[in-house]
């Protein structure tokens, strides 16, 4: 029984098992047409193989510095192929004390910030040193009727606080106020 | 180190490994020196800048090749288009120059043997060039274009009848 010219191609590349090889062989002696089948594979190959290229060790080399050049192959890159070597437990490190110092930044800010007194005519009293009285103070006519002043000017001076009770901006809404009701 | 099975494989060791059968299989389908080159170094940019790793030097071998046939193919094709006229008149002027008359009929046989595996059909072409220049077996190339064993030595053996009908090996010179 010959073989086909398939299973003499894959015999040829020395793609079959040594028990498929042996048989083969064994054939070969006796059979003339399976023989001549296996030489024009062989002679074909041999074909092929003298054209091949010769080979130049220097292009592996030549190819390698290109590739060297035009990507970042060479250089110490740990990080995304990135020219920044940056380990990732640093950058976490960093970005957590950006964090920290963001948050309490924030958290400082809101416990200096400024709590504005504003002047509520209806509960402030005027303490004084020579009448050791609390003196409603409602309205700025209700002070002077208080002195008995009807058509007598009278000099104020209030004092502020020590404390930051100014608006960073525009005057302290206190004498604001003041200003309101006296003007009124 | 065996850095067919190491995971932590580097560029350069992938680079040496494939480098040799890269070239040769990109050589033999453009048959330019400088271009198979260009596209060598195109094939392992690409490697290189690829997002997601291949897990083994075997994976990225049969992944190189198969991008570098790709290329290959494809820049003879665009080459064939643009300079299919120059070609043709550049080979009626190609005048030999040698007086040697054996190296003479070497060289043409050596053209004729080429040119022979250019005119086959791109699938049969491939798995030669694969087989022959890139002396790869059949389950490398079974997995470079993802076909089947069996499918790789039927258009092996194919190939082989249709380039022996086109060279009719018993005019060529013995070499």
């Amino acid at each position: 029984m010959c073989y086909d010219g398939l299973t003499l191609s894959a015999y040829v590349d020395g793609e079959l098992d040594e028990i498929e090889s042996s048989a083969i062989e064994y054939h070969l002696k006796s059979c003339t047409e399976c023989s001549e089948k296996v030489s024009r594979f062989a002679a074909l190959h041999q074909q092929l193989e003298v054209s091949k290229q010769p080979e130049n060790s220097f292009t592996s080399d030549i190819v390698w510095t290109r590739i060297v050049h035009s990507t970042a192959v060479g250089r110490d890159l740990g990080f995304w192929h990135r020219g920044v070597n940056v380990s990732p437990a640093l950058l976490f490190g960093l970005s957590f004390v950006f964090l920290a110092v963001i948050g309490l930044t924030f958290v400082l800010s809101r416990n200096n910030s400024i709590d504005f007194n504003v002047a509520d005519n209806t509960n402030t009293v005027f303490p004084s040193d020579k009448f050791p009285l609390d003196i409603p103070a409602d309205s700025i006519e209700t002070v002077l009727s208080y002195f008995n002043i009807h058509d007598e000017t009278m000099e104020v001076s209030i004092q502020l606080s020590d404390s930051s009770n100014f608006a960073i901006h525009g005057e302290p809404r206190f004498l604001k106020k003041v200003d309101y009701v006296a003007g009124r | 180190m065996d850095v067919e099975k190491d995971q932590s494989y580097t560029f350069r060791e992938v680079y040496e490994s494939v480098f040799p059968v890269l070239f040769k299989v990109v050589y033999h389908i453009i048959r330019d020196k400088g271009a198979a080159e260009d596209l060598c170094q195109e094939t392992f940019i690409r490697y290189y800048n690829k997002k997601i790793p291949l897990p083994n030097v075997t994976e990225s071998r049969y992944w190189l090749i198969r991008v570098a046939k790709n290329l290959a193919f494809n820049y003879r094709k665009r080459k064939q288009r643009e300079q299919f006229a120059v070609e043709r008149v550049k080979q009626d002027g190609l005048k030999v120059q040698e007086d040697n008359q054996e190296a003479v009929l070497k060289k043409e046989t050596l053209s004729i043997v080429r040119d022979a595996v250019d005119l086959l059909p791109v699938k049969y072409k491939t798995v030669l060039i694969l087989k022959e220049y890139g002396e790869l077996n059949y389950r490398d190339i079974a997995k470079i274009l993802h076909i089947s064993e069996n499918n790789v030595k039927i258009r092996i053996y194919r190939a082989r009848v249709l380039l022996e009908k086109k060279l009719n090996i018993g005019d060529l010179y013995v070499l």
